[in-house]
C-alpha cells in the first residue's frame, strides 16, 4: 500500500546494560546512564522504516515523554522516520500503563495511521500491557509479539512463534501489532541522517490539546517501593573427572539444594 | 603572566599567557547531534568491529576492508568533509568523540586514522578543486581508501630528504616518478595515495593510484603490534602521473607533509585517549570479577592506586585533546572559509600536536602496561584483549614522528615563534629569572578552590621561562646551534607538555564546576594529575639547571630555586582511593564523576 500509514509507539529506556541504582530515598539514579529507544520498540521502526521504503508510505513514531527523549526521538527519525509526536505533561512522570495508553490513545485521535506498531514491552518495566490497552481503547484488533509482516490491501499478513511452532494470522487494518526480537534489525543511524534529523519536525502535545486533563487520569497501579535485586550467591566450580563431579553436583542438589 | 588571551586560539599561547575556561572547547561542550554521531559509532566499533579483531589481526584484509567500507557508508569519515564535497561540514570540534572511538578498535583503528587523518586531508586541503571534486566525496564514503606515503627506506624522521624523483615529460603533461617509500599503513589495498617525491630537488606531493603503469606493492611487514593494519612498501618504477595529479605546487610538500602530520598526530592523541579509556573499562571489569582472598581485586588500595593514577591520566589527556581539537576546528573553519592559508594554519598547530602525540602517547603505554597489570597472568595471555592493546600501544612512540622527534618540535618551535614575533617569550623568559633571582612567588590572588593548583601551574610556567632563558642565552640565541642542544630542547618540551594538560584539565574542571558546582572527584583527578607534572618539572627544572649553569651561579639563585618547586601539598593516597571508588561505582565506564 503506497499510501500506509504507520505510526510506531516508542518508549525511551535505560540501555540493558545501565546497572540501576537506587538513591536513599528509594528513587532510581538516573545519572550518567544513557537512554535508548527500547529494543523491541525499536525492530518495530525499523520494520516500519523498511516497509516505508520498499513501498512508500509514511512513518510517524509516538511518545509519551519529557523534552529528555528528544535524543532518542532523534535516533528514530535518523533511521529514517519522518516525524514525531510527543506528549507530555509533568504529571505523567509517574503515570503507569492505564495513564500511558489512556494519553497515546486520546493522541492518536489527532494522527492519521492505517498501522500501529509497537515493542511487545518496554525492557524497563516489562508491563507489555500498553500496546494491548490502546488496542482495547481503541476497539483495534490486537496481534502481539510478531516476527514477520507484510501488508497488502487492508489486510496485514504475521507470523508469530508459539510454543507450538508458526503461527500466521490475518488481520484487517488499522490494527495494533507488537515486535518480537527478529521481526526486522535495526539500522546504524547514519552520521548525515543524524544531522538531517534535526529538522524533521517534532509536533510537542499537552494533555489540554489531545482533550485530557491530569485530573480525568486514574492510575489503575500504585507503586509502594523500588528495591534492587540481592547480590547474587557465589558459585562453586566443582573438581575432578567429568564423573566424579556430576556425581556430586547430583548429592549437593539433592542434599544440600533439595530441589531434586 | 597577567596578559589576557584573545578568544581566538593562537598556538603557544599557553606558553606565555593566560586562557578563560570559557575558551577552551571541552568534551562537556558536545552537541547533541556530537553526541548521537558518537555513540552511533562507539556502538558500530563494538557490535561490528570488536568481535572481528582476530580475524582482523590474522591479516583477513576482506573483512578489514568491508569494515572500512560499513563505517564509510555510516558516516565515519564525512565529519570533517566540507559539505561540498558530499561531507558534513562539521569540523574536529564536532569530530573529535569519532577521534577517541577509532582508539577503541586496534589496528582497525590504525587503520581509519591513515585513511582519514593523513590520507584525506592532503588532498582535501592542498589539492586543486578538479582534484578534490573528482576523489573526496569518494574517499569521504570510503568507496576508495586512502594512504600517505612519505617515508622512505633511508628517510624516517629525517622524512623531507626523500629520495624519490619526480621529472617532467618532454611534453609537460606529466611525471615520472621512481622510488620506495617504507611503512605505509594502508598501503596493501589502498586506492588513492598522497606520495611526496623530488622534482628537481624540491619536495613536492602527487596523488598515486595503483591503475598507474610502474606501481607495485611490497609484502606486508611483520609487526610487534597493530598486526591488522596493512604495513607495505610502495615501489614506484617509472611511474607516469599526469601533471594534474601534484597536490599543491612544486616544493610545497615539505609543508604539506608537516601540516599534515599536524592533524594526524592531534587525531592519533584523541584515538589514544579514547584507546585508555576503553582498556581502562575491560581491566575494571576483569577485576571486579577476580576474587582474591575473599575479596574482588579491583578492591585493593593498591590497585586502586593504579585506577587513580590511570583515571587522572586519561582526565588530563582528555582534557587537552579536545582543548586542541577546538583549536584545530578553529583553523579549520579559517581554511575551509578561505581566510586562512592551509599551510600557514597548520603550521600554527606545530607545537600543540607534538605535545599531544607525545603525551597521550606516552599515558596511553603507562596505562595499557597498568591494565595488564591488573589483570595479571590471564592479562599476558592472548585469550584476553589487554595483550593486544598492550602490543599495539608501542607503536604510537615510533610513528607519525617519533617521541624524540615531536620533542624537538615541541622544545624548539617556541623559540622560532619567538623569533618571528609571534610571541613574547623574551619577556617571559625575563621575567620568570627575575622571579627565580628575587625568590618571589607571589603570583597575586589565587584564593578560589582550586587556587593551589593555579598557583602550581603559575610556577611551571616560571619553570619554563626560567629554563627557556638559560638554553637561550646559553646558544646566545642561534636557533640552529639550540636545535643541537636536544637534551634540553626534550627536557623544554617535558615542561611545555605538563604546563599544557595541567592547564587544559585545569580550565575544564574551573569550566564543568562554574557550570555544575563543586565536584569533588573532579578536583581530585585534576589534583593527582597535578602532582604528577609537577615531579616531571623539577626533574626537569634541576636537569637543565645543573647542565646549563656552574655550583656558584646555582648557589646564587638557589632560594628561588626551591621556590619554585611546584609540590602542591595533596593527600595522594586519599585522592586516589577516592577517584578509584568513582570508578568502580561506575564500573569502570567513563565519565567517572
Amino acid at each position: 500500500m503506497a499510501d500506509l500509514k504507520i505510526l510506531v509507539l516508542v518508549k525511551q529506556t535505560f540501555t540493558t546494560e545501565a546497572r540501576i541504582q537506587l538513591d536513599a530515598q528509594g528513587k532510581i539514579v538516573d545519572k550518567g546512564i544513557k537512554y535508548v529507544i527500547s529494543p523491541y520498540d525499536e525492530y518495530a521502526v525499523e520494520k516500519a522504516i523498511q516497509m516505508q521504503e520498499a513501498g512508500g508510505g509514511i512513518v510517524r513514531i509516538l511518545t509519551v515523554g519529557s523534552d529528555k527523549t528528544l535524543e532518542t526521538m532523534r535516533i528514530a527519525l535518523a533511521m529514517g522516520a519522518a516525524e514525531a509526536v510527543r506528549v507530555w505533561d509533568p504529571c505523567l512522570e509517574t503515570a503507569d500503563s492505564q495513564i500511558t495508553a489512556q494519553v497515546i490513545a486520546a493522541a492518536m485521535k489527532k494522527v492519521p495511521f492505517d498501522l500501529v506498531l509497537a515493542g511487545k514491552a518496554a525492557v524497563d518495566d516489562q508491563s507489555y500491557e500498553v500496546p494491548a490497552r490502546v488496542a482495547g481503547l481503541l476497539g483495534l484488533p490486537l496481534v502481539n509479539a510478531i516476527t514477520s509482516l507484510s501488508v497488502s490491501g487492508t489486510t496485514a499478513k504475521v507470523e508469530r512463534e508459539t510454543d507450538a511452532g508458526k503461527e500466521t494470522i490475518e488481520v484487517p487494518l488499522p490494527a495494533v501489532l507488537t515486535a518480537e526480537k527478529g521481526l526486522a534489525e535495526p539500522r546504524y543511524p547514519t552520521l548525515p541522517n543524524i544531522m538531517k534529523a534535526k529538522k524533521k519536525p517534532v509536533q510537542v502535545y499537552g494533555l489540554g490539546d489531545i482533550g485530557l486533563s491530569a485530573a480525568a487520569l486514574k492510575p489503575a497501579v500504585q507503586v509502594l517501593g523500588l528495591s534492587t535485586p540481592a547480590p547474587r550467591k557465589g558459585a562453586a566450580i566443582i573438581g575432578g573427572s567429568p564423573q566424579e563431579a556430576v556425581k556430586e553436583l547430583v548429592r549437593r542438589l539433592k542434599e544440600e539444594a533439595k530441589v531434586l | 603572566m597577567s596578559e589576557k588571551t584573545e578568544t581566538e586560539p593562537k598556538g603557544c599561547w599557553f606558553l606565555v599567557g593566560d586562557t578563560c575556561p570559557e575558551d577552551i572547547h571541552t568534551r562537556e561542550d558536545m552537541t547533541d547531534d556530537d553526541r548521537a554521531m558518537t555513540d552511533t559509532v562507539v556502538s558500530f566499533f563494538e557490535n561490528e568491529v570488536v568481535p572481528k579483531m582476530d580475524e582482523i589481526d590474522a591479516q583477513n584484509f576482506d573483512v578489514t576492508v568491508g569494515l572500512l567500507k560499513q563505517a564509510g557508508e555510516l558516516g565515519v569519515f564525512m565529519a570533517d568533509v566540507p559539505e561540498q564535497y558530499g561531507g558534513l561540514g562539521l569540523s574536529m570540534k564536532n569530530s573529535a568523540g569519532l577521534g577517541e572511538a577509532s582508539g577503541m578498535v586496534g589496528a582497525f583503528g590504525v587503520a581509519c586514522g591513515a585513511h582519514l587523518g593523513i590520507g584525506m586531508y592532503p588532498i582535501m586541503l592542498f589539492g586543486p578543486d578538479e582534484m578534490k571534486e573528482k576523489y573526496v566525496p569518494k574517499l569521504a564514503t570510503a568507496e576508495m581508501i586512502a594512504a600517505f606515503c612519505l617515508t622512505e627506506p633511508g628517510c624516517g624522521c629525517d622524512a623531507l630528504s626523500a629520495k624519490s624523483k619526480a621529472v617532467l615529460t618532454e611534453d609537460g603533461q606529466s611525471y615520472i616518478i621512481n622510488g620506495t617509500k617504507q611503512f605505509i599503513t594502508n598501503g596493501g589495498f589502498a586506492d588513492c595515495y598522497t606520495i611526496f617525491a623530488q622534482v628537481n630537488g624540491k619536495l613536492t606531493a602527487f596523488l598515486v593510484t595503483p591503475d598507474m603503469a610502474g606501481f607495485a606493492r611490497g609484502p606486508e611487514e611483520h609487526k610487534l603490534g597493530i598486526k591488522g593494519s596493512s604495513t607495505t612498501q610502495i615501489i614506484m618504477t617509472d611511474l607516469k602521473v599526469p601533471a594534474s595529479n601534484m597536490i599543491g605546487e612544486i616544493g610545497e610538500g615539505g609543508k604539506i607533509a608537516l601540516g599534515i602530520l599536524n592533524i594526524g598526530r592531534t587525531k592519533l592523541g584523541l584515538g589514544l585517549v579514547g584507546g585508555s579509556k576503553y582498556a581502562m573499562q575491560v581491566a575494571v571489569k576483569y577485576g571486579l570479577e577476580r576474587v582474591q582472598f575473599g575479596q574482588q581485586i579491583i578492591k585493593f588500595p593498591l590497585i586502586k592506586e593504579m585506577l587513580g593514577e590511570i583515571s587522572a591520566r586519561i582526565y588530563a589527556g582528555e582534557s587537552s585533546t579536545w582543548r586542541t581539537a577546538g583549536f584545530i576546528g578553529y583553523i579549520m573553519h579559517g581554511i575551509h572559509s578561505g581566510e586562512m592559508e592551509p599551510g600557514k594554519g597548520l603550521a600554527e598547530l606545530a607545537v600543540e600536536a607534538a605535545l599531544e602525540k607525545v603525551a597521550q602517547s606516552e599515558h596511553n603505554d603507562y596505562i595499557v602496561d597498568a591494565c595488564l597489570q591488573i589483570m595479571g597472568g590471564y592479562g599476558y595471555t592472548s585469550e584476553y584483549p589487554m595483550e593486544r592493546a598492550y602490543r599495539d600501544a608501542r607503536i604510537s612512540r615510533i610513528y607519525e614522528g617519533t617521541n624524540e622527534v615531536c620533542r624537538l618540535v615541541g622544545g624548539g618551535m617556541p623559540f622560532r615563534a619567538a623569533a618571528k614575533g609571534e610571541i613574547p617569550l623574551m619577556e617571559v623568559m625575563e621575567r620568570a629569572r627575575f622571579r627565580i633571582q628575587t625568590a618571589n612567588m607571589d603570583f597575586g590572588c589565587m584564593c578560589g578552590p582550586l587556587g593551589d593548583v593555579e598557583e602550581q601551574l603559575a610556577k611551571m610556567k616560571t619553570i619554563y621561562g626560567y629554563c627557556a632563558g638559560l638554553v637561550f642565552r646559553k646558544y646566545a640565541g642561534a636557533f640552529d646551534k639550540m636545535m643541537e642542544g636536544e637534551e634540553y630542547l626534550g627536557n623544554l618540551h617535558n615542561l611545555a607538555m605538563e604546563i599544557y594538560l595541567t592547564e587544559s584539565a585545569l580550565l575544564r574542571t574551573k569550566k564543568i564546576m562554574a557550570k555544575n558546582g563543586e565536584n569533588e572527584i573532579l578536583a581530585a583527578l585534576l589534583r593527582i594529575y597535578a602532582n604528577y607534572a609537577a615531579g616531571v618539572c623539577s626533574k626537569s627544572l634541576w636537569e637543565v639547571v645543573r647542565a646549563a649553569m656552574t655550583p656558584s651561579q646555582i648557589a646564587t639563585v638557589r632560594e628561588g630555586l626551591n621556590a619554585v618547586c611546584p609540590f602542591a601539598v595533596v593527600n595522594l593516597l586519599e585522592l586516589r582511593r577516592k577517584v578509584a571508588d568513582a570508578v568502580i561505582a561506575r564500573e569502570g565506564v567513563w565519565p567517572i564523576w
